[in-house]
């Protein structure tokens, strides 16, 4: 492989093309993907990378100044060669005992490997360039993605393809852009098809954003055959076949059936029914992939053949579980089968995206009073009868031998997804707040709660939790904690403590300023920055109740109370706040937010400037001070 | 019920069959009851033991022997057996684990449960140095995880430093040699008092009991100034042929400059870039200052190779660092070392901890006590900076760490400030102390003009000048983020006191030679001061907060505290709107402390609002039990910078 010609304009370009804030540019990155098969049929891929690169600043010399290139064991690294540029066209080259290969980690008989290397002599203003081919035995290029934004501006990323051609060989390569204008490939010489796309700017993270598979570019390459089916004929087909695999697994006989009838003796409803299966699941079935079994666990299970297997033994895997909810679903009398769904978390999906490659997630469908609903009986996390966040608001494929079906998982509405926060307190003249808290967690922040301490001993849930109330409150003690057992799905979160502020209001001569939304004080506005890229998304619908009870100091007395007043922002939430000002000196504070109503959990970038205007808005009603103020003959007396 | 029991029994029996047997010494070790412990205990060391044996070329077998006890769900990832090594020059031997679960039930882990990876810190494109490692899965809480390893290794020096402690409390550490005939062992104790060892024959034994837990705190001494460890050193006879004796800093020193001091030569190309470098340069000063200034761009890489044979502490040849443009601390400071030579100025290569100013002990002659080389420059009387040292061997000395970008010539990194420091410079070497700074040199002025509406908007400027390791600190940050991530973290400062603040101007001016880094920001804050039933009008005229908050901790303290000096000097003035007049004004705050001060005042001029704030603190370790002293300063100086100001309408 030669290296290309170098432009005049770029040895001399002294700004960037496409980002004019990069550091560097990559002026292009060609990637070739060429499929083909040894004399013995054996398939490889050989991938071949050659980029060149402009660096501007000190920052790209530091940061693309050195590189890494892992690969694993049926992987071979070859023609790697790289130079450095200088922009009087100077060249100082590689040389090869400067570049270093090493086991980055080695166990159970696997490898992966790295060569390094550090361009030579790369200060601002030179081009660096490098290649080098990989060759991967025994795969082809099926399901690869290729990725498109990196983390550096490319002036032209060009792609090379070739399918691997084999008379013997039915299917074809085909590709499936994200986020991304891909010219479509055009054939050239040898076999191969190129595509190039100009002008791509290197990928940023931000908060609040839609999964990064959604929002930066990619293509996905894949053989299929060459089928000309529509989405739903598609899909009819998959949801056949993939209900063919699983049937034979699920064994409902007697044992199972008089097991059922054991768990759901006592329920009151279908809906309870399922809900006591699910539990029975979650708490006397090990998952093997879990934390919980022990190595005694591991050593004496054994692969399960059938749900039969899975409930005498105990232990399984997590589709073991799922069989077995099925297995006792149907027992019961209901109709159940495997759901696969796509994962909302990752990316989003749409049914013209024919693969089940991007249903990664997979939950029992059940059908309740006419309709189907989806259970999760391995989630340790979310309360039986509800499915992950990332599964919900999105369509299911019911899987059946005849009619397979695609249900809706709809999102759940704000409410099921509450943090419901309580305090009564009393505040002293110098400022110290003190009093009881509890606080209640529902749905997909209990889930969160759940996920993050359940590997978590006691002391150091309670210990996060002073930590937690800290970050906030600097200085706070907080003591007499009581926290749920994070094991019981059956009852919302809930956390309870006694806390101390020294400092809370702030004491003037004769006034006390004491912010009544105890929960929000010290909290950052949700959004600070004041530009935007991406589109604004939440992973869920949900809403937070806070309701504060304050004391107030004998010796004062509200002065003017004023609310801040609540704010609406249809159709996507809003926000409330009550005070009041009780005979007996408590100061009640009631909150509520509420957001995504409607399922409105994605906006567009446009409206990135409303919203942060309404966050900020938020934030500063939340900041709101009241003033207590000295009683006239108290001041006097102090005096 | 009867076919139930057989059932139980016979699973059982399966259980015990499939389950492995443990060595005598970890059944017995596994048996073993805990005292009592703090809630926060994690794991516990049971036995931490390395019995080595030397022969007379120094070549080291140690048999190693560990058992953790797992007390709570976090401490499973204790539940680990990790050996590094250096490729090419140890063996490992007879690596072998065992996990006994609560029940009794063993498993045994031996080579196809082990891992081999590569030590490698994320700045360095190489390192030899590798580690074999066996992690039980999820251990069981109230599991014993055990293992037992045999290391072969030459060290580069006759020397060791056992740590008898990480955090977790320890029943029992010991460290064992046996010598060859002729040769002895000097231990130095570190963080405890001194113990002798027990002598048997040419075996020589430390060893600890009942070590408590080492409790993890905010602006806490690092483990290593807390934790018990152990330095040794083995003196062969003289005479010997083998082993190398270093048994004091000159010896260090000597030995050193063997490896260094044929590195730094120019060749032509690299002779002829300093003559252009300088050219401009008046006074040696500025010489230093020019090539200080190019070799701090040098890009930072570090490739550890050759280890076995001093590569760690060997310098890479100059000439090809600068052909390459790349190196390592050592290189970087070596390629100064031949810059300067060619310049005509003198300098020595230094050793010094990066990261931790108590780290080096001047107690154990040892290089394994250093992680980083900077430099040490001659300089004459004429030159005075804070980082000049009269050494009495060797003259006045100016340290400089080459590595650290943000750092200018004159100035040395807060961590590097204070700490002892061995210079190489042959027979004449040794180990120093470094200069610190006083707290005067790195030094934050702000200065605020604001003026504030009726409806509560502040439009406000702010200057920023930054002295020293202050401007050290935010050019690091600067030169790290992109123009725009810069600009995200400088809103989200602001917004740290002022809602909804809209930035209009950010510009920053580097003063690099004069140490010196600033911001000129323009900010406007619609509902800064917050406006009460039409009438009232508070406000914080403090207006920013310090970059350096203080973690105030409520629970007993249980270690020193490590204060960094700090020198913040605010100004503010805030015109008021003229429909409001002042209601109610803080007092002035003043208050001092051993370790600093802090002073505040408030004044009106002419319908402005005049506040000052001085914050000073020294480079100071203070004591568990004053820590109620440092908290309570702090909390002081936290609430005299939240005191609100309030108008109230005419």
């Amino acid at each position: 492989m030669d290296w290309k010609p170098i432009s005049p304009e770029d040895l001399a370009l002294k700004t960037p093309r496409v980002d004019p804030a990069a550091d560097a540019e990559a002026l292009f990155w060609d990637v070739t993907v060429a499929d083909a098969a040894t004399n013995n049929q054996y398939p490889y891929t050989l991938y071949t990378h050659y980029l060149r690169i402009k660096i501007f600043t000190d920052r790209g010399v530091k940061e693309f100044g050195t590189v890494d290139i892992d690969y694993s064991r049926k992987t071979h690294i070859s023609d790697l060669a790289a130079r450095t540029i200088e922009p009087d066209g100077s060249i100082q080259e590689l040389a090869k005992d400067a570049v270093f290969d090493r086991v980055v980690v080695k166990a159970g008989g696997r490898k992966i490997h790295a060569r390094s290397f550090a361009m030579p002599g790369v200060k601002p203003g030179a081009i660096i360039e490098y290649r080098w081919r990989e060759n991967h035995d025994d795969e082809l290029a099926n399901y690869v993605r290729l990725p498109g934004q990196r983390d550096i501006p490319i002036e032209h990323l060009i792609y090379h393809l070739k399918p691997l051609n084999n008379p013997y060989f039915p299917y074809r390569m085909r590709y499936q852009p994200f986020n991304i204008d891909l010219p479509p490939f055009q054939a050239e010489r040898g076999g191969y098809f190129t595509s190039t796309v100009n002008n791509i700017s290197a990928y940023r993270e931000e908060p609040d954003s839609p999964p990064a598979d959604q929002v930066r570019s990619w293509v996905l390459i894949y053989y299929e055959l060459d089928k000309k089916e529509t989405p739903e004929k598609f899909w009819k087909s998959e949801g056949k076949r993939l209900y063919g695999v699983y049937k034979p697994l699920i064994k409902v006989n007697g044992d199972v059936k008089a097991l059922a009838a054991q768990i759901t003796a006592a329920a009151k409803s279908p809906e309870h029914q399922l809900r006591l299966i699910d539990i029975y699941c979650q708490k006397n079935i090990k998952d093997l992939s879990g934390n919980s079994v022990t190595e005694a666990d591991r050593q004496a299970a054994k692969e399960n053949h059938n749900t039969a297997d899975t409930l005498k033994r105990g232990i399984g895997t997590p589709m073991d579980i799922q069989l077995a909810f099925a297995a006792l679903a149907m027992a019961s009398g209901f109709e159940a089968r495997v759901a696969y769904l796509p994962d909302r978390g990752s990316m989003f999906f749409a049914k013209t995206l024919m693969s089940t490659y991007y249903l990664s997630a997979s939950d029992i469908a059940v059908k309740v009073n006419g309709r189907w609903r989806l259970y999760d009986a391995v989630s340790r996390y979310i309360e039986p009868g509800r499915t992950r966040w990332q599964e919900e608001g999105v369509d299911a494929l019911i899987t059946d031998d005849k009619n397979p079906e695609w249900v809706s998982n709809p999102l759940t509405a704000p409410l099921s997804s509450q943090h419901q926060r309580t305090a009564r307190l009393r505040l002293n003249e110098e400022g110290t707040l003190e009093g009881d808290v509890t606080e209640l967690l529902t749905g997909h922040p209990a889930e969160t709660w759940r996920w993050q301490n359940t590997d978590r001993s006691v002391p150091d849930r309670e210990e996060q939790l002073r930590t937690d109330v800290k970050n906030r409150l600097p200085g706070a003690e907080v003591t007499q904690i009581k926290l749920s057992d994070p094991t019981d799905l059956m009852q919302p979160v809930s956390l309870a403590y006694h806390v101390k502020v020294q400092g809370y209001a702030t004491r003037t001569g004769k006034r006390l300023f004491v912010t009544p939304a105890f929960f929000e004080f010290n909290e950052a506005a949700r959004y600070s920055s004041g530009d935007r890229r991406y589109d604004i998304y939440w992973d869920y619908p949900w809403s937070e109740i806070e309701d504060v009870n304050i004391q107030t100091p004998n010796g004062f007395d509200l002065d003017h109370a004023d609310a801040p007043g609540g704010l609406t922002f249809d159709p996507v939430g809003s926000y409330t706040v009550k005070m009041l000002k009780t005979s007996d000196n408590h100061l009640l504070y009631h909150r509520e937010l509420i957001v995504g109503k409607g399922g409105n959990i994605l906006l567009p970038r446009t409206s990135y400037p409303s919203l942060k205007k309404l966050f900020d808005g938020i934030h500063d009603r939340d900041s709101h001070l009241m003033t207590l103020k000295m009683q006239t003959a108290t001041v006097a007396g102090a005096k | 019920m009867r076919k139930l029991i057989y059932l139980g029994l016979f699973a059982a029996a399966a259980s015990l069959q499939a389950a492995d047997t443990a060595p005598d010494w970890v059944r017995e070790i596994s048996g073993r009851s805990l005292p009592v412990y703090p809630a926060e205990v994690r794991s516990v060391t049971l036995l931490d033991e390395a019995r080595a044996s030397i022969d007379v070329t120094g070549r080291t077998i140690t048999q190693f022997r560990q058992a953790v006890r797992v007390t709570k769900l976090e401490g499973r990832r204790d539940a680990m057996a990790s050996i590094p090594y250096l490729k090419g020059n140890s063996k490992i031997r007879d690596f072998r684990a065992w996990l006994v679960e609560p029940n009794g039930f063993v498993k045994a882990y031996g080579k196809d449960n082990t891992v081999d990876a590569a030590m490698q810190a994320s700045f360095e494109l190489y390192d030899e140095l590798r580690v074999r490692f066996i992690e039980a899965r999820n251990p069981e809480v109230g599991s014993t995880f055990a293992w037992s390893a045999e290391l072969e290794e030459t060290p580069i020096v006759p020397q060791v430093n056992w740590s008898f402690q990480g955090r977790a409390p320890v029943l029992l550490s010991r460290y064992a040699v046996t010598l060859p005939s002729g040769w002895t062992a000097k231990g130095t104790m570190f963080n405890h008092a001194a113990i002798a060892p027990h002598v048997e024959g040419s075996t020589f034994t430390w060893e600890l009991r009942d070590l408590p837990l080492i409790k993890k705190e905010p602006d806490s001494p690092s483990l290593h100034s807390l934790a018990p460890h152990l330095g040794v050193i083995f003196t062969p006879p003289d005479g010997s042929p083998n082993a190398r004796n270093l048994g004091t800093w000159r010896d260090v020193s000597a030995w050193m400059s063997t490896l260094t001091d044929p590195q730094a030569e120019a060749n032509e190309p690299l002779t002829a870039k300093v003559k252009e470098l300088i050219a401009p340069a008046k006074t040696d000063y500025e010489r230093l200052q020019a090539i200080g200034h190019y070799v701090q761009n040098i890009k930072y890489v570090a490739i550890e190779i050759n280890l076995a044979r001093g590569g760690g502490f060997q310098p890479h040849l100059a000439s090809d660092v600068f052909a390459k443009q790349y190196g390592d601390c050592k290189d970087k400071a070596n390629l100064m070392r031949a810059m300067l030579k060619v310049a005509g100025i003198d300098s020595y290569l230094v050793n010094i901890f990066s990261g931790d100013r108590d780290h080096v002990r001047p107690e154990w002659a040892s290089p394994y006590q250093f992680n980083h080389a900077i430099i040490a420059v001659k300089v004459g009387n004429e030159i005075s900076t804070p980082s000049v040292l009269p050494d009495p061997s060797i003259g006045r000395l100016l340290f400089f760490d080459p590595t650290d970008e943000s750092t200018p010539v004159g100035d040395l990194p807060d961590d590097e400030q204070g700490s002892f420091a061995l210079i190489v410079a042959g027979e004449r070497g040794g180990i120093v102390q470094v200069p610190s700074a006083p707290p005067e040199t790195n030094r934050s002025d702000i200065t605020i003009t604001a003026v504030l509406s009726d409806t509560g908007e502040l439009d406000a400027t702010l200057t920023e000048r930054n002295r020293g390791q202050r401007a050290a600190d935010i050019r690091r940050i600067y030169s790290h983020e992109q123009q725009a991530d810069f600009q995200k973290q400088m809103e989200s400062w602001l917004t740290g006191t002022a809602k909804e603040v809209n930035l209009t101007q950010l510009e920053t001016k580097d003063a690099f030679e004069k140490e010196q880094f600033g911001l000129d920001i323009a900010f406007k804050a619609p509902s800064y001061a917050q406006i009460m039933q039409q009438r009232l009008l508070v406000f914080r005229p403090s207006i920013v907060q310090r970059w350096n908050g203080f973690v105030v901790q409520t629970d007993p303290r249980t270690t020193p505290v490590a204060l960094d000096a700090e020198c913040y000097h605010k100004q503010v003035r805030v015109k008021l709107p003229s429909s409001f007049k002042v209601d109610e004004m803080p007092d002035a705050a003043s208050f001092t402390a051993p370790f600093g001060k802090y002073s505040s005042t408030y004044k009106l001029e002419a319908g402005d609002l005049l506040f000052t704030e001085e914050l000073d603190i020294s480079a100071a370790t203070i004591p568990a039990e004053r820590y109620p002293e440092v908290k309570t300063f702090f909390e002081h100086v936290a609430g005299a910078e939240q005191a609100p100001l309030v108008l109230i309408k005419n």
